[in-house]
């Protein structure tokens, strides 16, 4: 793992709040969250199922519904996405910053050739003509190993098995070389073969690409493959972020200790209780009901994230 | 073993239901083509001119020389039935592609921009929609003058609303659907989106509606001609000539009888063809569908 925090990010987020107002009620999905991606770098980000790890993703993006609130600053590259317009983030998306969505059952268009859909991403964006851009498409899928990759370009998305629908995924994700990447659980819904060939793929294509990923994952195993960083997320909020080896083998916080013995491979021992609802959080620290050395502080005061070692951040009184 | 029988009898199943399927969409979309054919051909295919009154002729009944028999101004009435053939088509045709058209935009723009723009255009639908929709059509007619102009302006701003509601409702789940936040997330514009990601995928249940509607279209128009807001004498008309042959229908069914089958025969094959259609394009249906 090659630490690059000797150069400026690439994408440096502070303070981002991305709330969303339903009826008379405010979820809090991204609350005050600071990261940095560095050039080339993979940054997992890891946490249970609706701890606001999408929602993060989208707000890099700007595709948040109507109800949304976003607060904070998203600097990509030297410009501020928070205000830039329409039309400059268009031409971000896809060219500059890549998203490899997160079901390859449903993301692409079933009236459309896959072929179609990828060229049409290059076309979007480059000045390729027709013949360029299809030639364009059957080098990428060659890449990524589809088998018959000129015959495939003609196949509808049903006609299509997950694997290779993921890697028609990739393709369009990866196809104008985007300095990053944003990865939404890749491996969902795919059987464990599967799982580590499109693992493997990815860290192929961004090593190709020389791009920086932002791998959104449940799963610390994918994440431990492929992270130089890791930032463990909880209700919202960032609670650890450190080096992968770091937060693999010495996790500072007790929710990524939890969830590191909650593995098949590590105990297995389940953390009691449910994640908070995100629109009524519990007093004090988010984590502190349903943590196994919580003391009485935990519920009384918020704990601020702080530097316990180099670059590792814990967000917990830790008494 | 008893698997592979289960198997076996559902595929059987299928295959019957979809060769049922198939037989009545071409069926219809036989009739259909020849009614169509008939309306192209008009002239071309009518044995007397449908408009030539002949004194001496008047109400006969169906011989070599007039097969329908005529109508009490002694004009002919197959003729008058091709010569009707072509107006409902035409009129069909005109009203169903405005509308059609116009209820599809208004329904992407709807569906897609949300917010107020959406709730003012499906308040105005509700408003068109609480009126039935032949007085509507009615009122409409006469603050115009009557006539066949009148009808399909009329029947046009009626029926634009089916395919607007039809559409913002198809609209509102594609738009939440993964496929088009990818391609947002690709980099299309808003219409790239609206036309080559939503619209293709809305394309299906508008054409089944559309078949109906036709159906629809035809009768509303017909009731309307039968009325006299329509068609004006001496057009010739299904419903005016139904009309017409009111008085006579004890004496001289024919001048009633003739136009009133080809109205039927119309309907019920684009209702037929708008079912199978419908069916034609419902994935479970399909041969070699895998639940």
């Amino acid at each position: 793992m090659v630490t690059k925090q000797t150069t400026s990010p690439l994408l440096a987020i502070r303070g981002l709040i991305t709330h969303f107002q339903v009826k008379e009620t405010i979820v809090k999905a991204v609350d005050d969250v600071s990261l940095d991606i560095y050039p080339q770098e993979v940054l997992a980000l890891v946490g249970e199922t609706g701890c606001g790890k999408s929602v993060l993703a989208l707000s890099i993006l700007r595709l948040l519904p109507k109800n949304s609130q976003i607060e904070g600053s998203i600097r990509f590259n030297g410009v501020e996405i928070l205000e830039a317009s329409e039309e400059e983030l268009r031409k971000l998306r896809g060219k500059e910053i890549g998203m490899i969505p997160q079901s390859q059952a449903t993301s692409l268009n079933p009236l459309l050739k896959v072929g179609w859909q990828v060229r049409e991403v290059l076309q979007l964006h480059k000045t390729l003509g027709k013949f360029e851009a299809r030639e364009k498409v059957v080098k990428l899928f060659t890449r990524l190993q589809l088998p018959d990759p000129a015959k495939k370009m003609n196949y509808y998305p049903h006609q299509l098995s997950g694997g290779m629908r993921q890697r028609v995924l990739v393709s369009m994700g990866v196809a104008c070389q985007p300095k990053l990447i944003l990865v939404d659980e890749p491996t969902k819904g795919l059987d464990a073969v599967l799982r580590k060939e499109v693992v493997t793929m990815l860290g192929e294509e961004a090593a190709e690409n020389r791009s920086s990923m932002l791998l959104i994952t449940h799963d610390f195993s994918v994440a431990a493959v492929l992270a130089d960083r890791i930032a463990v997320m909880y209700a919202g909020e960032i609670v650890e972020m450190g080096s992968a080896a770091e937060i693999l083998e010495k996790p500072g916080h007790p929710y990524t200790q939890s969830l590191l013995d909650s593995l098949p491979g590590r105990g297995f021992k389940p953390i009691r209780g449910f994640s908070p609802s995100l629109s009524s959080l519990p007093a004090g620290c988010r984590f502190q009901p349903r943590c196994r050395d919580a003391c009485p502080d935990c519920s009384a005061l918020h704990p601020k994230i702080a530097l316990t070692g180099a670059n590792h951040y814990v967000r917990c009184f830790l008494c | 073993m008893d698997a592979a029988l289960v198997a076996n009898k559902r595929n059987k199943e299928v295959v019957v239901r979809s060769v049922k399927r198939d037989k009545l969409l071409g069926f219809s979309s036989a009739v259909v083509l020849i009614i169509v054919l008939v309306g192209v051909l008009a002239p071309l295919i009518m044995p007397h001119d449908p408009i030539s009154v002949s004194f001496a002729d008047k109400v006969k009944p169906p011989s070599f020389q007039y097969p329908f028999g005529t109508d009490p101004l002694g004009r002919c009435v197959l003729s008058r039935v091709i010569q009707g053939t072509r107006t409902s088509l035409v009129a069909a045709a005109v009203i169903v592609s405005i509308s059609g058209v116009g209820g599809v935009l208004v329904g992407l723009i709807s569906g897609y921009k949300g917010g107020k723009a959406d709730s003012l255009i499906m308040r105005s639908v509700d408003v068109m929609l609480a009126f039935p929709s032949i007085i509507l059509a009615m009122a409409l007619i006469v603050s115009m003058g009557p006539g066949l102009g009148s009808v399909i302006v009329a029947l046009t701003l009626v029926h634009w609303t089916g395919y607007a509601r039809l559409v913002r409702a198809e609209v509102l789940t594609l738009k939440e659907s993964e496929f088009v936040e990818a391609a947002r997330a690709m980099g299309n514009s808003s219409s790239r989106i609206i036309f080559k990601y939503i619209l293709p995928n809305v394309i299906a249940p508008v054409m089944v509606m559309a078949s109906l509607d036709i159906a629809h279209i035809v009768l509303s128009m017909a009731s309307l001609s039968f009325l006299g807001l329509g068609a004006q004498p001496p057009e010739a008309e299904w419903g005016a000539m139904i009309n017409q042959g009111r008085e006579f229908i004890r004496t001289a069914p024919h001048v009633t009888l003739f136009p009133g089958l080809a109205l039927m025969v119309t309907i019920l094959a684009f209702s037929l063809l708008g079912d199978s259609l419908r069916d034609y394009f419902d994935p479970r249906l399909r041969e070699g569908y895998i639940e």
